[in-house]
């Protein structure tokens, strides 16, 4: 049996196939939450890791293995947090790597042209979600990305339920607002 | 419902994050309101666009 309860109680008890696996359930929804702070993706896939092994020695201080995707996921915003804080001690700027952001996202429609809209759409909504600010883009990433719960949200950043609302509220209206173009024609 | 008061809850209802008394009485205005209607239809088609643009 491989349900995320059962494998992580197994990681807990060190079982360390468990973990791997744990670790591949995981790591993608990680990536992509810790991408959305950093805005880089060789660091946020470092960051990625580092929040594993961080997972991985403190597992044992999770208390209920029905919150360990929050847990996770917190653990996750920590480690963005102190790299973020870091680069700006050391006044590092992060320019965002178009390049892989086209290689990432290949069009799958049927026209040439069309896959060339698809991405022309994706790097505009990649440019929109990274100019939101950091609070709006977590909580715009956590619930229209991974549909996570208000609570879980809340949970995750630390925030209050009101809050959360307000930023998802704020960051839809963001996005529509620099997206509305390429909306009007989906 | 009037439609200050639909708008106000208009997202969480889409999120699911509203308890069923309140739900139904979204959907029950929604049903005879186009405006409302259409901005859930926005939400829904935004939401979808998002993702596959993720995808």
């Amino acid at each position: 049996m491989n349900g995320s309860e059962d494998l992580i109680a197994r990681a807990r008890a060190g079982d360390q196939e468990a973990f791997r696996l744990v670790f591949e359930r995981y790591s993608r929804p990680v990536l992509g939450f810790i991408y959305e702070m950093v805005s880089h993706r060789d660091l946020a896939e470092e960051l990625t890791q580092e929040t594993f092994v961080r997972a991985y020695h403190n597992l044992k201080q999770l208390r209920d293995d029905t919150k360990f995707s929050t847990w996770l996921f917190g653990i996750g915003r920590n480690v963005a947090r102190e790299s973020l804080r870091l680069r700006q001690r050391e006044s590092l700027s992060c320019t965002q790597d178009i390049d892989s952001i086209q290689q990432e996202h290949t069009g799958t429609s049927d026209s040439p042209v069309q896959q060339l809209l698809e991405k022309e759409f994706n790097i505009a909504m990649e440019a929109a979600l990274q100019a939101l600010d950091e609070d709006k883009r977590v909580v715009f990433f956590l619930k229209v990305l991974q549909q996570r719960s208000y609570y879980e949200i809340a949970e995750i950043t630390g925030f209050s339920l009101a809050k959360v609302k307000t930023e998802l509220h704020r960051a839809r209206l963001e996005m529509r607002r620099r997206l509305r173009l390429y909306m009007e024609t989906k | 419902m009037k439609c200050d008061d639909c708008q106000l809850v208009i997202e969480e209802y889409f999120d699911g994050e509203l308890n069923e008394q309140a739900a139904l009485l979204v959907r029950r205005h929604l049903d005879g309101c186009k405006s409302c209607s259409g901005v859930l239809e926005s939400l829904t088609t935004e939401q979808a666009v998002y993702v596959a643009g993720r995808s």
